[in-house]
């Protein structure tokens, strides 16, 4: 068992995220956080985890943030999303 | 809501028909208060209230109220357009609380024009 | 009672809440409260709407406007135009393809207009969460008619004559399902509900059950009837939460209403109902393998016969219905056979329910009359490939136990025995809609992953098949193909098919198998030439600039993560080959579709590679 990041990324492997070709996305957080599916980055912050299917197909690419859902993820969207949370993950540690 | 009966059924089914009058049509009446900048300035809203309070006073369940906007004639809001089923809408001017009121007594409930008010029977040509 | 001049009807289904319902529904509520309005005008949550894509969206009654892609920004200026001034508020509209000019009503909206809703008979119309508007709509008048005015053996003729067949995949004919356990003799018998909605990229089970949860019910309830089953379970997948709370929502009020339990609307018939959550396992959604986890055991499927409806739940005779079967129910009790073959054709009566997904414009959920050609479903109603300058390639139905069903046979209608014969299945109704940058070599792994993923690991050849078949296919992506491996997967496949015990083996190979009858020479294309032309599979493709269609506009050198192109504006430009690591930026950057893809560059063989796009310097 690992333990979760501050925030748990889940990317949405179904059929429609495939085809919407989600996996660019996937590696493009993998690079930047510099860890695989079902990892934990070294200081906590994330953790990346991959689902069947979340029926929120008309979205497509999909990816979760802890409870947030974010709709038609590309590449660029996904590292500018993950940079807002890293953000708030310094400010919350400062306190 | 207790435990129902077919006949329950069926009155729920009556209570809700206002509702889905709204939703999926089927109404004898409609009502447009004209709410441009300038009928609301002479008092649209206070017809609407009027309007709605008499809807809801006699449990009118067939007649659906709008808005739009200035009807061009700003001279003489607030104005409303009755329209009753297959007969032609009627413009009615410088309304009050209480000659809504009178109008919806008279023309959407029984069905006669109120001539004293009405602007102009009918409507523009549209293309 | 209160009187209200407009109902606003906010889609509140996965989607839409996803894309920001929830916040756009309280700026609206502040705002109309702010203007005096929220008295007369109210603001309903439904269930799923269907058009996903467009979220989050609204229908305004009476006049019947659509709204799409509300955001919280907007709301003050919707409700000043709209609901003040009565002038509906174009913005938000729905513009037509040309996007020259808005559709107010949403019957005007190509993708509602060639819809016949019955399964989605209260789509966005009722609140979920109220019996009474289910009721207004009416609700549970088919179960007071089937309960107090007709016999088991009339309601099994009733379903018996429409032709209604189970929507979960298989099309098993309804009412010989209801009887068949109708006749057998137990002390108790089930009636189950099967919302194990496993098929990834379908989502119409989940939009039912949030939409109109009591449609669900009354079908389990009339069912019940006619088997004569006390007692039934929805089994629903956890991951679908906002499903669970609205069907337990229903079932609480159906029981303080007695509508459920003992003596239902007075009659002197039982129905206790209740909702088992399933962790989500693909095969769960095969009968005998749902029934073993209900009763707390390892999912897993068992031989038939014998069948569940002699020996089911608990070993008593059990009927498990699809979602969507169910909601089809009421209906035709209340209307008849008849009017439920109106629609569709002789074998396939009725309508289905599809969701539209993937490279297509129109995402979402649409109830078509089945026969309907496969091209009004994608060109009419989803209009057509999203991308402007992209061709169709191919649509997979079915899933994971489906095929692709490629350009040249998109005229077929679709009803279970046409879409058969083309090698895909109907399935639960997913359709994923594919364009040509598709790969469909990787699209077949990707299924294969699924499947080995999810084989339960009972029977061998699905268990170690479906890994073998899966590794071949990655050799295949990754370069390492060989002469024969097309006719090994075909080898493999049949065997598997053959010898699996449940539909989830059974099925696995159809990916394969139907991309290799259609696109086989993809297959030959990676093996052979280290080329897929879809520029998918990085070690086998390499990209160029056209130096004829380049304008040099330095959209790709922007996009180019490892700055390997390079070249001066206006003129054409060039990619250093050496530094692509074929990650696709500049193909999809590229306006004038100079990017070119070629099979990969082999240092074993250069001679494959022409002079003047070789290795440069």
């Amino acid at each position: 068992m690992k333990p979760r990041g501050d925030h748990n990324i889940r990317i949405c492997l179904g059929t429609a995220c495939y085809v919407k070709r989600v996996e660019e996305s996937l590696n493009k957080i993998k690079d930047t956080l510099k860890i695989d599916v079902g990892d934990v980055t070294e200081d906590r912050k994330f953790s990346l985890e991959t689902v069947r299917c979340l029926g929120a197909c008309g979205l497509a690419p999909v990816m979760v943030i802890d409870e947030e859902t974010y709709g038609a993820v590309t590449p660029k969207k996904v590292l500018e999303i993950i940079k807002e949370y890293a953000g708030e993950a310094a400010v919350s540690n400062k306190r | 809501m207790g435990r129902l009966t077919l006949d329950d059924l069926k009155k729920i089914k009556e209570k809700q028909k206002a509702t889905f009058t709204l939703r999926e049509g089927g109404y004898r009446a409609k009502v447009t208060v004209h709410m441009g900048t300038c009928g609301i300035a002479a008092g649209a809203r206070n017809i609407m209230t009027a309007l709605m309070d008499e809807i809801s006073k006699t449990g009118t369940e067939d007649v659906i109220t709008t808005t739009s906007g200035c009807a061009g004639l700003c001279a003489r809001e607030p104005m409303a357009t009755v329209e009753i089923l297959n007969t032609p809408p009627v413009k009615y001017g410088d309304l009050t609380d209480a000659k809504i009121r009178e109008i919806f007594k008279e023309h959407i409930q029984g069905g006669t024009p109120v001539d004293k008010y009405a602007v102009v029977v009918g409507s523009e040509t549209t293309y | 009672m209160e009187k209200v001049r407009a109902n606003l009807l906010m889609c509140a289904g996965t989607g839409c809440v996803a894309s920001g319902t929830p916040k756009v529904r309280n700026a609206l509520q502040a705002e109309l409260e702010k203007q005096g309005l929220a008295n007369e005008i109210k603001i309903v949550l439904t269930g799923c709407n269907g058009f996903c894509a467009e979220g989050p969206v609204m229908l305004v009654y009476p006049e019947e406007i659509f709204y799409q892609r509300l955001t919280v920004e907007e709301v003050p200026k919707l409700v000043e135009e709209h609901f003040l001034k009565g002038r509906p508020y174009e913005k938000l509209m729905f513009k037509d393809l040309e996007k020259r000019h808005a559709i107010p009503l949403m019957n005007d909206i190509p993708f509602f207009k060639h819809q016949v809703l019955r399964v989605l008979r209260n789509k966005g119309l009722i609140d979920p969460d109220r019996l009474d508007e289910y009721i207004a709509r009416d609700g549970y008048m088919a179960a007071a008619k089937a309960l107090n005015e007709m016999t088991p053996e009339d309601i099994i003729k009733t379903i018996k004559d429409s032709g209604l067949r189970g929507r979960g995949g298989a099309g098993f004919p309804t009412g010989m399902k209801w009887e068949f356990a109708s006749k057998s003799q137990a002390d108790q018998k089930y009636m189950l509900c099967n919302g194990d909605e496993g098929d990834p990229g379908a989502f119409m089970d989940r939009s039912v059950m949030e939409a109109d949860p009591h449609s669900v019910i009354e079908g389990m309830i009339i069912g019940a009837r006619a088997i004569g089953a006390t007692k039934g379970v929805i089994y629903v997948r956890a991951e679908y939460p906002l499903a669970v709370q609205r069907l337990q929502k229903a079932i609480d009020d159906c029981l303080e209403a007695g509508l459920l339990g003992k003596n239902i609307l007075d009659s002197d018939h039982t129905f206790h109902l209740e909702i088992y959550l399933g962790a989500g396992a693909f095969v769960c959604g095969e009968e005998t393998a749902l029934m073993r986890s209900i009763e707390g055991q390892r999912g897993m499927p068992r031989p038939r016969p014998p069948f569940p409806a002699h020996k089911g739940l608990w070993d008593k005779p059990s009927v498990l219905n699809n979602v969507e079967t169910l909601a089809q129910i009421a209906p035709i009790i209340l209307h008849g056979a008849e009017w439920y073959r109106t629609l569709g054709t002789e074998k396939s009566s009725g309508t289905k329910v599809f969701a539209l997904t993937g490279d297509i414009k129109n995402v979402g959920l649409v109830e078509v009359p089945m026969g309907i050609p496969l091209r009004t479903i994608i060109y009419d109603i989803g209009g057509g490939i999203k991308k402007r300058n992209k061709k169709f390639k191919a649509v997979q139905m079915g899933g994971p136990s489906g095929g692709c069903i490629p350009e040249n046979l998109i005229d077929i209608p679709v009803t279970y025995e046409d879409v058969v014969k083309t090698g895909a299945i109907m399935g639960s109704g997913g359709m994923v809609v594919m364009d040509e940058d598709t790969c469909m070599v990787s699209t077949a792994k990707f299924f294969l992953e699924f499947t080995a993923d999810e084989s339960c690991g009972k029977c061998t050849p699905c268990r170690v098949g479906t890994r073998v078949m899966l590794d071949m296919l990655t050799d295949i992506t990754e370069g390492k193909g060989k002469e024969g491996d097309i006719e090994t997967l075909q080898d493999l496949s049949r065997d598997i098919i053959s010898t699996s015990l449940c539909g989830l083996g059974q099925t696995a190979p159809n990916p394969v198998l139907s991309t290799i009858r259609y696109f086989k020479h993809e297959y030959e294309a990676h093996i052979k030439d280290h080329w897929c032309h879809a520029g998918i599979c990085s070690n086998l493709c390499s990209f160029h600039i056209s130096e004829e269609l380049c304008k040099g506009c330095q959209a790709c050198f922007r996009a180019c993560p490892q700055q390997a192109i390079v070249g001066e504006k206006k003129k054409a430009h060039r990619i250093i080959q050496e530094l692509c690591i074929q990650c696709r930026s500049c193909y999809d950057a590229c306006k004038f579709a100079s990017i070119e893809i070629k099979p990969a560059i082999r240092k074993d063989k250069p001679e494959l590679v022409s002079k003047d796009e070789g290795v440069t310097k």
